[in-house]
């Protein structure tokens, strides 16, 4: 066997056992992002451009960009997001209180109330992964909590079964309500007991009340009637759960540094509003704080009212637990999607950015005893990891994935919108913004400045502050899309109408910044082609023209300077005639609406031709009436039957096919003269001549005939089925009025509608001229028309360089960018642009477009200022073809057309990072 | 015997329970109906096997003896011709409280009751069921305990709860969704507070068998020993009523029927079920979003009675997109057994078993599955598949005669047998002929007898001239006003 035959089998075979590998564990990928914070003990983070291995739902590695990463797995790459662990909330409201009535008891596990197969993906979208389920608050002992995960598989979402024994201090757990023992049915050993009060009614009853307990529990361990309350108590005590202690006061919080000391138990306080006040006792015991912050952020919270009681948590105390194992959750009533804010607000209280984060992830994992699991990015830990958009805890970052074992769990809904966030923003020359974001939204700049909206569900690119943010360039005159094709284009004719998605050769230019291209023909016809703009990327028409007529482009470079007023005169008379016409038009127009706004007459001052409608013909009309018949022969195969109305006017007779139905507009014109006639089919755009028509009345209510076209012909023959006359409407004619008195359009002549446009002003004429006579002439034209103009490879245009500043008419030096002159070698551009006249650099090339950025560094290194090269590439482009609304500046209602570099373009070290277009960035 | 006394309180028209009006109302002189009924000419779906196209069915003293396309009919049967008919087996509800005053005692834990005391014989519901084609019921609490009582299963004809009854313990209903005023916490520690009080009840009360069982002796062994020694001499009758079911059905006497309504449920249901030891003997009875539970269900390997709705809609939280499911497609997909019930409201189209069948059919089950859903699965689930759910031999004579194909909604019930006796005939069941005034139309076909060769005009002056009242007790003309 051909030994290559065989190397590629046997790679194809690798290459399907490496796909069927990957399919078979969709819990395994490599995740590189733009940072990765691991939150682990040891390493905090970020890490730049860092890189998490996920095998079978489990990290197995992270680190920064590393040679050694796997090979057998795939990669997901965000370049932009942010990697954190899943949040750990050990405070939520997704359990309880339970509804048992009993003060104390252990019988109640929270982890029954939770729903596995319930969808999360509502807190998810915040970020939080893990959660504590809490039997309630509302008894002193009020069962025992739970740890579970938010997503994955049903069967495997609790973490931890039994966490901890829920202890609640303070008034909320006082006065539980009496126990009745309902004895079904009773008899004298089990008699009916009057309602059995609980403790505690107040701060002293309740620890005497679960050292009771507990004793009892433990003691007893054969009691003769059996309470489930207190055996699961003795059970979970005799077990070491730890006891979460939910206290707010700082009495209670002496009291349970006490008691647990006492106990010899470990545990952990939740709430601590006023843990401050006591925060030395509680390093002293060594007892881990989860400290609930008030996240009020949907609405305006509620009042306290006049209780001077009332428990006021404060930010500014965290910098003075700063010193605890501190843990952050919010209150029971906050909403669990504001999690990770709620935490960014401890930042106002003192914590560092790096600490608030640890104490929603890696710290409550701890105190929750689930650490080994998750909380931290660390080999051997469950994947549950967080998508950020930017920084973890700042304001306008949003969770746009959450992965639970390796497994996507959420994934927000992209919008289309994207900030762009970098060092310097450009917007002309010596006009930047430093620190600034672009908002782009559906293809457009929606907002630029320092501070711009981040919708959630926006791609956040920020490039740093080194970066430097421009329009995308263009390309004064290219010949994109012609594909060589150098034959002249004919002046009704734009490129625009056969452009499609962007292919490789737009893409090369796409690529090095070249957004758009003034695109146009080879050689122009001599009256004038139309020129596109047109952008490099884009998946259809719509999104990639800019415009299908930026230019009427003339090539006027071979014709003398005395000829050229007499070239362009003529075009430009028929084009100010059709202008005019069309400006009387829309000026009868407005005078129309005006009058019929004011209520005066709708009539028309004249009645419109051939609107009437026939009168009834005499009775002895041969013709008119409706005509049943077939026609065979000739070039038709099959004999066809239809039906055909007449309508006698003197000699001459109108009609139409009425069966089968014509979709195209039609007439029968013909003449009688005694039994015979003839004449023709009126068939609008039919592509070939009308027929004819030839044929006799052969006895009354019968004609017979031929039809003939283009050497065909056919036989007829017709009998009268009905002699009634009948109305058919006029055809369709340019009537220069309708009824009721509206204006009517006139003609639309293509090959003068970009002309038209000139004469009006929309846009320039792009006129290559070379000698100073020549630009002359072609001035004095544009000056007499008032037209505008670009001059293309005006060679001598730095002769009239004052008047060309004073009109600001821009220039088009030639591709190259120094020209040799007696005198040395002439840098054309340097010299008309210090002397104020606007330019561009042009291609004159298809896809050597993408080397016009590299000829623009070579003219600021010849003398041009790089911001003027700047400008040149961009928004003085976009000026001369007066497109300047839509490209060539980064300013709201823009086109997104732009480009990150690494520094100021025109620097020689700077690179082209990113390329946007239409607010798609274009794959490098 | 069973069919005598049936037949006896038909025969009498006591009172205007329900069944009277329905059942083949005799007017005496006592006619007991024939010891041997041979169902002839009908398609047959036997269900248990394949499908007869024209065949018999033999039923003596209310036992199928014989099912064939070629029965030998004894000379002393009666024979009903059944052309165009089909044959098939009594429809099973296999989870109804309709049969109770109330569905539920407020007491949530009492597994000490029996429905035995709530069943109410005049319900219009066994009426319905009867007319909707079921031969057997089983009753049962419904959703909202904790622990229920015993259940049984009944037939929906006769007076009295003793007539109706099939079987008087079937189970004990149990459910793991909180009933109203719980929450999942409470309604769990609940259930695990009577399991754990019924093995301490256990050992105490071995513990004190034991010292009975040494008269006046000092008692020889530590507590441990003597529980230990004692669980022998515990016997049914030393069990109080709080506790006697609950051993019942530790011991597998009794099934257990665990509602599990939403998919969360189902996990502690079976873990529950494992534990006790009662698993094998355990139904899951599903609430409409349970079957997300599905993969819990078949490593458990539980049959399930679904929920009366058969598609689940759930809105997405994020799109709010609605996405159906047709839950019995899933449990097939996952090979989970499952039986079908009514609606326990009688305007739905869900109130015909065989509709719901159909419905199943339509997306995508089999139609054996679905066939069996409403028969010998549900008889499975009771434990009286020996007896019920299918045309078979040995089988109990109960038997819906469909005018058409069982899952073609344009096909009706014309006759129930029950234990061989004609229980209900459509052209006598006033209510439905009052109801779609069918006096007026023409009338539903009777049975023709075998002999009668020729097609006989339908309706009015029929009976005159009818066989021997022996061989057609079903063709009886029926008096107005009934009451001798």
């Amino acid at each position: 066997m051909n030994p290559r035959l065989l190397l590629v089998i046997s790679a194809f075979v690798t290459w399907l056992s490496l796909v069927a590998n990957v399919c078979a564990q969709p819990g395994s990928f490599v995740l590189r992002a733009g940072r990765v914070y691991p939150v682990s003990a040891a390493n905090p983070g970020p890490i730049e451009r860092g890189f998490v291995v996920i095998r079978d739902g489990r990290i197995e590695a992270v680190g920064a960009s590393d040679p050694a990463m796997p090979v057998d797995l795939p990669i997901i790459d965000m370049p932009d997001a942010t990697v954190i662990p899943g949040l750990v909330a050990a405070v939520s409201n997704l359990a309880g209180p339970h509804q048992g009535e009993e003060s104390i008891s252990a019988a109640y596990l929270a982890a029954d109330e939770f729903d596995q197969y319930a969808d999360y993906r509502r807190i998810l979208a915040g970020g939080v992964t893990t959660v504590h389920l809490s039997p309630g608050d509302h008894r002193l002992l009020a069962g025992q909590g739970a740890v579970v995960r938010l997503a994955g598989r049903a069967t495997a979402r609790v973490l931890a079964m039994t966490s901890d024994l829920t202890v609640n201090l303070g008034e909320g757990a006082h006065n539980p309500p009496r126990i009745v023992d309902l004895l079904v049915p009773p008899s004298p050993d089990q008699m009916i007991t009057p309602a059995r009060p609980q403790r505690p009614a107040s701060r002293l009853g309740q620890f005497i009340a679960l050292k009771d307990a507990i004793e009892s529990a433990l003691r007893d361990q054969e009691p003769r009637d059996y309470d489930i309350h207190l055996a699961t108590l003795g059970d979970a005590w005799l077990r070491g759960l730890p006891v979460r202690v939910q206290v707010h006061r700082a009495a209670d919080i002496e009291a349970a540094i006490q008691y647990l000391s006492a106990a010899g138990r470990h545990g952990y306080l939740v709430g601590g509003w006023e843990a401050a006040r006591v925060a030395d006792m509680i390093a002293a015991a060594d007892l881990p704080l989860v400290y609930t912050i008030e996240a009020v952020f949907r609405q305006p919270g509620a009042n306290f009212g006049p209780d001077p009681d009332a428990l006021d948590p404060n930010l500014a105390d965290l910098a003075r637990l700063a010193h605890l194992r501190l843990a952050l959750a919010t209150t029971t009533a906050a909403n669990l999607e504001d999690f990770r804010l709620a935490a960014a607000m401890a930042q106002r209280g003192g914590m560092d950015e790096f600490r608030a984060l640890a104490a929603i992830t890696r710290i409550p994992a701890e105190i929750l005893g689930v650490a080994d699991r998750v909380g931290s990015i660390e080999p051997g830990k469950d994947a549950d990891l967080v998508i950020l958009t930017g920084r973890p805890l700042e304001t306008s970052s949003h969770v746009s994935r959450v992965y639970v074992r390796g497994r996507l769990a959420y994934e927000r809904p992209m919008r289309d919108a994207a900030v762009v966030r970098a060092g310097t923003i450009w917007l002309g020359p010596d006009k930047t913004i430093r620190d600034g974001a672009i908002l782009v939204e559906n293809g457009k700049i929606a907002a630029v400045g320092t501070r711009v909206p981040h919708p959630p569900g926006a791609h956040i690119i920020d490039a740093g502050p080194d970066a430097f943010v421009t329009p995308g360039f263009i390309d004064a005159l290219g010949h994109l899309g012609f594909d060589g094709d150098r034959s002249s284009l004919p002046p009704e004719l734009s490129l625009a109408t056969i452009i499609g998605p962007s292919g490789t050769s737009e893409h090369r230019v796409a690529k090095a910044g070249v957004t758009t291209v003034v695109s146009a023909p080879y050689s122009p016809a001599a009256t004038g082609s139309q020129v596109a703009a047109i952008k490099t990327a884009g998946h259809d028409r719509d999104s990639r023209v800019v415009s299908p007529t930026a230019a009427v482009y003339f090539d006027l470079s071979g014709v003398d300077h005395a000829g050229i007023e007499g070239r362009l005169r003529p075009r430009l008379e028929a084009g100010k005639r059709y202008a005019d016409s069309w400006a009387k038009y829309y000026k009868d127009l407005e005078d129309w609406e005006k009058k019929r706004a004011a209520g005066e007459t709708t009539e028309a001052p004249t009645p419109p031709p051939q609107q009437e409608t026939r009168e009834e013909s005499a009775p002895a009309d041969p013709i008119t009436g409706t005509w049943s018949g077939r026609v065979s022969g000739g070039p038709i195969p099959q004999a066809q039957e239809g039906k055909v109305v007449l309508q006698l006017t003197g000699t001459t007779f109108e009609g139409r096919v009425v069966e089968p139905p014509v979709p195209v507009n039609h007439k029968i014109v013909a003449t009688l003269s005694g039994k015979t006639f003839t004449g023709r089919i009126e068939i609008d755009q039919a592509g070939f001549p009308a027929p004819t028509l030839e044929g006799s009345l052969v006895e009354d209510d019968r004609m017979t005939g031929t039809i003939s076209v283009m050497g065909f012909a056919a036989n007829f023959e017709a009998r009268r089925i009905d002699k009634s006359a009948v109305e058919f409407r006029a055809p369709v004619r340019r009537a220069t009025a309708s009824k009721d008195g509206r204006p009517t359009p006139p003609k639309v002549d293509e090959a003068l509608e970009p002309i038209r446009a000139l004469i009006e002003g929309r846009i320039p004429a792009v006129i290559d001229v070379r000698t100073p006579p020549q630009i002359k002439a072609v001035l004095d034209v544009a000056e007499q028309w008032k037209i505008k103009v670009v001059l293309l490879n005006a060679t001598g245009a730095e002769i009239h360089a004052s008047r060309l500043s004073d009109a600001k008419i821009g220039v088009i030096p030639p591709p190259a960018v120094l020209r040799e002159t007696r005198t040395g070698p002439y840098h054309q551009a340097d010299d008309l642009a210090r002397r104020g006249v606007p330019v561009a650099f042009q291609s004159d090339a298809e896809d050597g477009a993408r080397t016009l950025p590299t000829v623009a560094l070579f003219a600021v290194n010849q003398g041009l200022s790089a911001d003027t090269a700047l400008a040149a590439l961009t928004v003085d482009v976009a000026k001369m073809y007066q497109l300047d609304d839509r490209i060539g500046a980064i300013a709201p209602g823009r086109d997104a057309d732009v480009l990150i570099f690494s520094g100021h373009p025109m620097d020689a070290g700077s690179t082209l990072l990113r390329v946007l277009v239409g607010g798609r960035e274009v794959e490098p | 015997m069973r069919y005598v006394l049936v037949s006896c309180m038909i025969g009498l028209g006591i009172g205007a329970v329900s069944t009277a009006n329905v059942a083949a109302a005799g007017d005496g002189p006592w006619s007991s109906p024939p010891a041997k009924v041979a169902l002839v000419g009908a398609r047959i779906i036997p269900v248990s096997g394949p499908e007869i196209a024209s065949g018999t069915v033999l039923i003596e003293h209310g036992i199928i003896t014989a099912v064939g396309r070629d029965v030998r009919i004894p000379f002393d049967a009666m024979e009903v011709d059944l052309e165009g008919k089909v044959i098939f087996p009594g429809m099973i509800d296999p989870h109804s409280a309709r049969g109770l005053d109330v569905p539920n005692e407020n007491l949530p834990v009492a597994p000490f009751l029996d429905v035995y005391d709530a069943l109410d014989p005049s319900r219009l519901f066994f009426e319905d069921s009867l007319r909707d084609g079921v031969t057997t019921i089983h009753v049962i609490q419904a959703n909202n305990l904790v622990i229920g009582g015993l259940s049984r299963a009944v037939r929906p004809i006769g007076l009295t709860v003793d007539e109706m009854t099939i079987h008087p313990q079937i189970g004990l209903k149990l459910s793991t969704t909180p009933r109203s005023g719980y929450d999942r916490m409470r309604q769990m520690a609940s259930l695990r507070e009577t399991f754990d009080e019924l093995a301490h009840y256990e050992s105490r009360l071995a513990e004190r068998k034991y010292e009975e069982s040494l008269r006046d002796k000092p008692i020889d062994v530590g507590p441990a020993e003597a529980r230990e020694r004692g669980k022998a001499l515990v016997k049914d009758e030393d069990y109080d009523d709080r506790h006697l079911n609950l051993m019942r059905l530790k011991r597998g006497d009794l099934s257990a029927w665990i509602y599990a309504g939403r998919a969360t449920d189902v996990g502690p249901a079976i873990a529950l079920a494992e534990q006790q030891g009662f698993l094998d003997k355990t139904v899951l009875v599903l609430g409409p979003e349970s079957f997300k539970a599905h993969a819990e269900i078949k490593r458990a390997g539980v049959p399930v009675v679904l929920d009366e709705s058969l598609y689940f809609r759930d809105r997405d939280p994020i799109t709010r997109e609605i996405v159906e499911v047709f839950v019995p497609s899933v449990m097939y997909a996952n090979g989970i057994v499952f039986a079908l019930q009514t609606h326990p409201s009688g305007s739905m189209a869900e109130r015909y078993l065989n509709y719901q069948a159909a419905l199943c059919v339509r997306n995508g089950v089999p139609r054996q599955t679905a066939l069996e859903a409403i028969t010998l699965t549900p008889a499975r689930m009771i434990g009286l598949e020996d007896r019920l759910g299918s045309i078979e031999p040995g089988k109990a004579g109960n038997l819906v005669v469909f005018s058409g194909d069982p899952l073609d909604f344009n096909s009706w019930v014309e006759y129930v047998y029950i234990d061989g006796i004609l229980a209900y005939d459509r052209a006598k069941d006033h209510r439905l002929q009052r109801l779609l005034d069918l006096s007026r139309a023409t009338s539903p076909q009777a049975p023709k007898p075998a002999d009668n060769s020729e097609p006989k005009p339908e309706g009015n002056a029929e009976p005159a001239n009818a066989p021997a009242e022996s061989s057609r007790p079903t063709t009886r003309p029926q008096r107005q006003g009934g009451q001798p």
